[in-house]
């Protein structure tokens, strides 16, 4: 099977024997005898780490999933490092009403299934799954409508961001992305909104970790006209600008029911 | 926070293996960087095994916190990345099941596993984003079956027998298929393994 396994004799077989042991399919018997061939082959040693690495490398088959920045303070807190700085500096204001605070954890438990659902893609149930996919999404859309919280989708050709909102104090936002493709110098990532009665709205810019992620709290620096409603929500990549206003293709969009 | 900022900024761009010799060297910022580095992937696979994201912020926790504490990763068994990866999938199994018996995989073959040092690998060099095209490039080349035989393998845990009651297939079935499977990938992906 293998053209390059580096042994001697029965490489295909030896390979499998070894994928067999990683895989606990081996008879203990074999097992063992697999074990005393090991101490004496250095050859077949190395290339049990390369099967094993292989498998290792399984999770990168799923959709990258941004942990909730709660997380990081108390991975950070328990080996006694506090407040230490974040890979992207967002250039938004701070957030730091303690409603605002507790609405954010809140939402960032649901935020992480939302992300995992809206980026379901992995392998076996890609197309099986597609239907229910969406039913997944609306279920959870639903959910987070019932206390008022809306979810949002922004989809283009590269990358995938959710938008979490309440409808009542939507000044306030919650922005998670992935995979947006790496800005060019002097660039942010701005998020824009525009209301039913035409005004386009500056959110907030970020900007990205080497991955292509983000997460963002926003608040949007001007308050919208009483009784207006949201309609659409899209993301440029543009050097920041005064006055505000959205420049170039954008990189994703969703509409908002 | 300048203080820890000025710690972090020169660790920011360091490899895997200086940021684990820094950990060592009782410079526990390396740690935030690593985090950052891997948390969305140890994440994925902790919300992909546990299916609940209060056990998974949990479980990962713990990962990190093991990894901080320096006492257990062995660069000679392979990346950080793989280290990372094959703690989250034991500690979630730990969770998932009482008797861990029934998991001979990843048990068996450790004690083997000293000796030579390990080279850092092509694949240690891409990006996150890289890393996951060529692993899903690799994983598109495997049928549907063999995919599935993996996945209950490595995400639920299950041995070979089990996963043979669960498909309805016979066991030397599951044998041949997950066995090929794993090699089919190794080769995808042996250029930037070694």
């Amino acid at each position: 099977m293998s053209e390059s396994a580096g042994y001697p004799l029965g490489e295909g077989q030896a390979e499998e024997d070894l994928a067999g042991y990683l895989l606990g399919d081996l008879l203990p018997e074999e097992a063992h005898a697999l074990e005393e061939r090991l101490q004496q082959a250095p050859q077949l040693v190395a290339e049990l780490h390369t099967l094993q690495e292989t498998l290792e490398l399984l999770p990168y088959g799923l959709p990258g999933v941004i942990p909730p920045a709660t997380l990081r303070d108390r991975v950070l807190a328990a080996v006694g490092l506090a407040g230490a700085p974040l890979p992207l500096q967002s250039v938004l204001p701070v957030l730091s009403a303690s409603r605002f605070q507790a609405w954010w954890r809140w939402l960032a438990g649901l935020l992480a299934v939302a992300l995992v659902l809206l980026a379901l893609d992995n392998w076996r149930l890609r197309q099986a799954l597609q239907l229910a996919q969406l039913e997944s999404v609306r279920e959870l859309a639903n959910l987070l409508q019932q206390p008022g919280a809306r979810l949002v989708n922004l989809q283009g050709e590269v990358g995938v961001a959710n938008l979490l909102f309440q409808d009542e104090e939507w000044q306030e936002v919650v922005l998670a992305a992935t995979d947006l493709p790496p800005l060019s110098a002097g660039e942010h990532y701005h998020l824009w909104l525009r209301l039913d009665n035409g005004d386009i709205l500056y959110c907030g810019d970020f900007l990205v970790d080497a991955y292509g992620g983000a997460m963002a709290a926003m608040r949007l620096p001007r308050t919208p006209a009483s009784g207006t409603r949201a309609q659409e929500a899209w993301i440029t990549a543009q050097a920041p600008s005064s006055p505000r206003e959205p420049r170039g293709k954008p990189i994703l969009m969703g509409r908002i029911q | 926070m300048l203080g820890s900022m000025s710690d972090a900024a020169p660790l920011a761009s360091s490899s895997d293996a200086e940021l684990i010799e820094a950990l060592q060297a009782r410079q526990p910022m390396a740690l935030s960087v690593l985090y950052d580095r891997y948390a969305s992937l140890v994440y994925g696979l902790a919300l992909k095994m546990m299916a609940n994201v209060s056990d998974a912020e949990d479980l990962v926790q713990e990962v990190f916190v093991t990894l901080g504490q320096g006492a257990s990763y062995d660069a000679r068994r392979g990346s950080v990345s793989s280290f990372l990866c094959a703690l989250t999938r034991a500690r979630a199994l730990e969770r998932l099941r009482a008797q861990e018996s029934q998991h001979p995989f990843w048990k068996s073959w450790q004690p083997t596993c000293s000796g030579e040092s390990v080279r850092a690998a092509p694949f240690e060099q891409l990006s996150m984003e890289e890393r996951r095209q060529v692993v899903r490039a690799a994983l598109s080349q495997l049928s549907d079956n063999q995919r599935q035989l993996l996945e209950l393998l490595y995400y639920q845990g299950l041995t070979q027998a089990e996963v043979a009651r669960h498909l309805r297939i016979p066991l030397a079935t599951v044998k041949s298929r997950s066995r090929q499977a794993l090699c089919q990938l190794r080769n995808s992906l042996q250029t930037l393994l070694r």
